[in-house]
């Protein structure tokens, strides 16, 4: 069992089995997802996108939510297949 | 190396470039052996000509460049610092930037997705904690970096070696020439921009045909040229018998072939007899408005160069980069047999646009892959070269005898410069030497220093070249 099985395993069993590959046809497209959009990433985390390079691979995010407060307000870098869902859009 | 000295027996080097009898062994210009050591000897280690600030004047901003056969990326950071970068991903080689030109937050390679901030550095790695567990340092990982890069006056050049010389000593008597070719036409430094896009083709010869003699082969100009001498292109039309340069005032001068042989650099380069700029001489009959743009920017230059004598408008920069006021000409090798042709055009940032378009109009008349002046270069090298693979053809050596043995030097008026008459092969034995040098150095420890030249060319002489090649 290693550290990182069940966050992968709970997200296998939410959309089949594809989490490290992206082979998902309902994934979240986030290449053109405007700064401000607000998404819940892999490990459970509420994001903000501060940029978006545009390159449908990566966002640049700060951290609003996460079960490890020393996260909260940080900033990183999101991978695509690790944005499951998009909890607040902005408009454009 | 090891297989070209093996396959030539006891051929050294130096026994197939003979530069006192002017005799050079074909061999130089189609050995796949040979051509892959100067991709190591040479454009690893020379300054090589990568771009212009101008190209990119914002953080984020990149523009697609090339070493020798490899591309490069010059991009201006997110805190306004140049970098030029290997174009290759550290994970397994893919290319990170697939444009020629643009701006971006991060170069995101395609391939599996690791991404480079446009300072270089790795700052995305997908699964990078759940797949690598703290075994890679992302630090060590970053975008390969130009050993040196140097920004001189607004135009961008760089290194990978960092036992290369600066680029201010690497130019040396030619520095001078380097920097007013980036001044705008009133002598304001780095007062240009480049038309976008840069010209780019390739042509079947290598790269030292057009890279060893352009500006350094005035012998064949009236007959390769013949047509477009008489074809009226330069600005004026058919005015005064028609030309492909532009008119010029008057102003007494004498024509030279002048190099710096320890250097490699050279041009076809004038002394002026007396100081200062010729007046300026209408020339645009076919483009109203710009004369008068021209001659008041020239007026400007006049009282900034007044008592001054100008040396060299134009120069052969070792290895494969000519430049002068309005063109900048570059010849990436690609294959033994291939260069890739890349033609940049300054023009005065601050001119208006009647004038960009005027200036552009003729320079794509006269150059680039179907300007009417290169169309007649390229039909030369590029059936010159083919008619040199051959095994029969490779028994007999090119002949770059015209003037051997007759250069002069004139420290008073040129300092540091060897001459030779105007029509001669000075400047390509002094590329042919350099070319020796590099091939055979095991650092720049045994190419640089060189007998010392002093960085500018001194009070007394000078020159101004014209368009010639
Ligand atoms: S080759 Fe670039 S991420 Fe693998
Ligand atoms: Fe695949």
């Amino acid at each position: 069992m290693t550290d990182q099985e069940p966050i992968a395993k709970k997200y296998s069993e939410a959309v089949g089995g594809a989490a490290i590959t992206g082979a998902v046809n309902d994934a979240v497209l986030i290449r053109d997802l405007p700064e401000g959009t607000h998404v819940r990433i892999r490990s459970g985390d509420i994001v903000e996108i501060t940029a978006n390079p545009r390159d449908g691979g990566w966002l640049f995010v700060k951290v609003l939510e996460s079960s490890d407060s020393s996260r909260i307000g940080t900033d990183d870098m999101a991978f695509c297949v690790d944005v499951i869902d998009v909890v607040r859009h902005v408009d454009r | 190396m090891a297989s070209l000295v093996r396959s030539f027996g006891d051929r050294s080097l130096r026994s197939l470039v003979d530069l006192d009898r002017g005799l050079v062994s074909r061999e130089i210009y189609v050995n796949e052996d040979l051509y892959k050591m100067e991709l190591e000897q040479v454009f690893t280690r020379a300054w090589l000509f990568i771009g212009h600030e101008a190209q990119v004047p914002n953080p984020g901003d990149f523009v697609v460049s090339r070493m020798g056969e490899e591309e490069v990326i010059l991009v201006r950071d997110r805190k306004n610092q140049l970098h030029v970068f290997l174009n290759t991903c550290r994970h397994r080689g893919m290319k990170v930037c697939r444009y020629d030109d643009g701006n971006t937050l991060v170069f995101t390679c395609p391939f599996h997705g690791w991404s480079y901030d446009t300072d270089g550095r790795l700052v995305g790695v997908p699964y990078f904690d759940a797949a690598y567990k703290g075994d890679m340092d992302k630090s060590e990982w970053g975008l390969p970096e130009v050993a040196q890069m140097c920004n001189f006056y607004g135009s961008i050049w760089a290194t990978w070696d960092k036992g290369a010389p600066s680029f201010e000593s690497y130019l040396g008597p030619y520095s001078d020439t380097v920097r007013r070719a980036f001044q705008s036409s009133d002598g304001e430094d780095n007062g240009v921009e480049l038309f976008n896009p840069v010209y780019k083709w390739r042509i079947p010869c290598n790269w030292k045909f057009p890279g060893f003699s352009f500006d350094g082969d005035r012998a064949h100009a009236a007959m390769t040229h013949r047509s477009i001498n008489v074809a009226a292109i330069g600005p004026q039309g058919d005015a005064g018998g028609g030309s492909r340069a532009p008119i010029r005032a008057p102003f007494p001068y004498t024509d030279y072939e002048m190099t710096v042989p320890e250097l490699g650099h050279g041009g076809h380069n004038a002394i002026y007899e007396q100081p200062g700029l010729a007046e300026y001489r209408d020339t645009w009959f076919t483009e109203p408005g710009v004369d008068d743009y021209y001659r008041a920017m020239r007026e400007k230059k006049r009282e900034k160069y007044r008592g001054q004598y100008i040396v060299g408008e134009t120069a052969l920069i070792w290895p494969n980069v000519n430049i002068q006021p309005h063109r900048i000409l570059i010849w990436h090798p690609h294959s033994v047999g291939v260069t890739e042709s890349w033609r940049a055009y300054p023009i005065d940032r601050m001119a208006p646009q009647h004038v960009k378009d005027a200036q552009r109009r003729y320079m794509m008349r006269y150059g680039g892959p179907c300007g009417l002046t290169e169309s007649d270069d390229m039909e030369n090298w590029n059936y010159a070269s083919a008619a040199s693979f051959g095994t029969v053809a490779k028994r007999y050596p090119y002949n770059f005898m015209m003037g051997a043995g007759h250069a002069f030097v004139d420290e008073q008026r040129a300092p540091g410069m060897t001459l030779n008459y105007e029509v001669a092969e000075e400047n390509q034995r002094s590329r042919l030497r350099r070319w020796l040098e590099f091939m055979e150095a095991g650092s720049w420890e045994d190419i640089y220093p060189v007998n010392p030249v002093s960085p500018s060319a001194g009070e007394a002489t000078k020159s101004k070249s014209k368009v010639e090649s």
